[in-house]
């Protein structure tokens, strides 16, 4: 319950502040929270499977984050930025779709 | 002898498979496993203060990324809008001005006339407005229409430019010689669509509309002429008249001419004085 919590709370920080984002951060935004996004439902999973780790889940999570960054940043470097962006954006949805699968089997077994 | 394992028929998709199969961090499954190695219970705490300020930190950048990075949807709607309203504002300045300028011109001629009484100048200066267009004239006269061949005609959206014909359509050159012509046999004045044309008008194109006084015109093109009763004739055997029936034989172009016994033609929308001498009676 906490964690959910810190969430909301969170975003309603984010909300209320609304603070502006330095244009060199606007590119690697969207692609750290769908990271980031894919390591909550990863813990979420984790937690009805019985084997949550907060350590496993915080490294996971800055790791998700700071890899997707360096693939965009390398990608905008080469100049297939949009294209890299793109690739990680797949395969962070692949796994956040069966990992919200796994989680509807854990909740309705169905 | 043994038997290799049979080779994964699928292997090439092995990436998108392990992603599909096993979507969870496996180091969850690893620190489980040594966890249950080691005799204690899996499942960490939900209450630590590092998953706490972590999950702060993914709420607030969610928000903060949702509100910074969101383009508002009828953002451009609103744009439109206010820009359509400041065009309707500015046309609704230039009618009230275009009014007033009216009135006040009008002004100045019933001065001029009333200051002017007992000599022939007024006479002259109709006569000179009449020719430069600087005054509405009335008169007898007719009415040319020219319009683009039905087989110019713009397809079912409307859209000029994916029209495969354009060889039937009228543009400002054709427009140019049929005025020349007619200037040529006698007009006196002469305005298209109600634009009337002075000494200094040009008919030109932008794009695939006319312009005439700097407004697009859109076919069929009217042209109304006051002038005297042998202009028909003597246009249509001018230069003139045979572009105008070379049009209409070779590409189709599509005309008419009504006789009218009093046509209005309107006043240029602006005169500007570019060059004035005193006379030798001034004082």
């Amino acid at each position: 319950m906490i964690p959910a919590l810190g969430l909301i709370i969170g975003v309603v920080v984010g909300v209320l502040l609304h603070p502006d984002v330095p244009t060199w951060l606007q590119a690697y935004l969207p692609i750290a929270i769908i990271a980031a996004l894919d390591a909550v439902f990863g813990a979420v999973r984790a937690v009805l499977d019985g084997i949550f780790d907060d350590k496993v889940f915080v490294v996971s999570f800055l790791s998700n984050v700071v890899v997707a960054s360096l693939i965009v940043f390398l990608g905008d470097q080469l100049g297939v930025g949009t294209q890299l962006s793109t690739g990680v954006v797949v395969v962070l949805g692949l796994r956040i779709f069966s990992n919200v699968a796994a989680i509807r089997r854990h909740l309705f077994h169905a | 002898m043994t038997t290799r394992p049979a080779r994964d028929p699928a292997a090439s998709m092995s990436l998108i498979t392990e992603l599909m199969r096993n979507p969870l961090d496996p180091s969850y499954e690893d620190v489980a496993r040594r966890k249950r190695a080691q005799g204690k219970a899996t499942g960490g705490s939900l209450h630590s203060p590092l998953l706490v300020v972590t999950t702060l930190l993914i709420g607030f950048a969610l928000a903060v990324a949702a509100t910074a990075l969101r383009v508002p949807k009828n953002q451009a709607q609103k744009d439109h809008d206010a820009i359509i309203s400041r065009v309707e504002a500015g046309q609704a300045t230039i009618d009230k001005n275009t009014r007033t300028i009216t009135g006040l011109r009008k002004e100045i001629d019933a001065r001029q006339n009333a200051a002017l009484t007992g000599s022939d100048l007024p006479q002259r200066i109709t006569t000179l407005e009449t020719e430069t267009g600087a005054g509405a004239v009335t008169g007898p006269g007719w009415q040319l229409t020219i319009d683009d061949a039905p087989s110019s005609s713009t397809d079912g959206q409307g859209d000029p430019r994916t029209s495969t014909s354009s060889q039937g359509r009228v543009t400002s050159s054709d427009l140019q010689v049929v005025v020349n012509g007619l200037w040529h046999s006698g007009a006196e004045a002469i305005a298209i669509n109600g634009q009337r044309l002075g000494a200094t008008t040009a008919i030109r194109f932008a794009g695939e509309a006319i312009l005439v006084n700097f407004r697009p015109l859109v076919p069929p093109y009217v042209i109304s002429v006051v002038g005297p009763s042998t202009l028909q004739s003597s246009f249509s055997s001018g230069t003139g008249g045979i572009y105008l029936d070379g049009l209409v034989q070779g590409f189709g172009v599509r005309r008419s001419m009504t006789a009218a016994p009093s046509l209005r033609l309107p006043a240029l929308p602006s005169i500007e004085l570019n060059y004035a001498k005193p006379t030798k009676e001034a004082p």
